[in-house]
């Protein structure tokens, strides 16, 4: 995996998962990524931004920006969602029950959109919700 | 995002291919809905050609999954790749929706269920 880094700034609309798509394929090409690990960070990503974007305008301020860091360290793939909007903490929500039967799932899919937190927060792992001066950062 | 709908005799298929995500979710829930509601009791989803889908798309295959339950009739998928199993698989969907690994496992299953059923 070739060593590199990328940092672009996103705007707050769902629109933009396509351009986020494109990005992390072509950063994943120009860089080795295997395919199977670019399909997670892909998907991961897209539903951070799609979170954003979604949740952000229930609770002023809704975030000016997106912005997305994708860098290749040492064989790992590393990536970072930060945002300007109101702060919480996703491991602050309840675990998503992925065994419930087909006619409890709920509409708001319980699991997968939780999936970046839910998934890294099992220890060991370095995954944390932060705040850098005012910004809200979240590595998937 | 591809379409493409077959009909068998108590079986409608439903190719899916391509990318499913946030902005044409939409336009997959009408579509499926609309063959859940109005096709044959049992319904195939193959998604042989199914390159992503995000939580967006896979809410819709389990509105529909609960629709066509719901009303007496079978919803299942087949032909998922790596990636979409992978993603199946992490949400708990491999447990609770019918998942054939192939078209041709699939149609041998609801094939013979629509004789039994005829």
């Amino acid at each position: 995996m070739r060593p590199g880094n990328l940092s672009t700034r996103l705007n707050v609309t769902l629109g933009e998962t396509i351009l986020l798509g494109k990005i992390v394929r072509e950063f994943g090409e120009w860089h080795g990524i295997p395919e199977d690990a670019l399909f997670v960070v892909n998907l991961s990503l897209d539903e951070l931004v799609t979170n954003i974007v979604t949740h952000s305008q229930k609770q002023p301020p809704p975030p000016k920006e997106i912005v997305l860091r994708l860098s290749t360290v040492k064989g790992e793939v590393r990536a970072e969602v930060e945002d300007d909007g109101c702060a919480f903490n996703p491991l602050n929500m309840p675990a998503p029950d992925v065994n419930a039967p087909l006619q409890e799932r709920g509409p708001d899919l319980d699991g997968l959109r939780e999936l970046p937190a839910h998934r890294r927060a099992q220890p060991p792992d370095d995954f944390k919700e932060s705040r850098l001066n005012s910004p809200h950062l979240l590595p998937p | 995002m591809t379409f493409n709908i077959e009909t068998q005799p108590g079986l409608s298929i439903a190719c899916l291919g391509g990318h499913v995500d946030t902005l044409n979710a939409g336009e997959l829930e009408n579509t499926l809905v609309a063959l859940a509601d109005s096709g044959e009791s049992q319904l195939l989803v193959d998604c042989t050609t199914l390159e992503y889908i995000n939580s967006a798309g896979l809410r819709v295959f389990l509105l529909v999954a609960k629709r066509k339950e719901a009303t007496g009739g079978k919803c299942a998928f087949c032909g998922l790749t790596t990636n979409v199993r992978l993603v199946f698989e992490t949400i708990g969907f491999d447990r609770i929706l019918t998942v054939y690994e192939s078209r041709a496992a699939a149609l041998a299953q609801m094939q013979s269920l629509s004789q039994a059923a005829a």
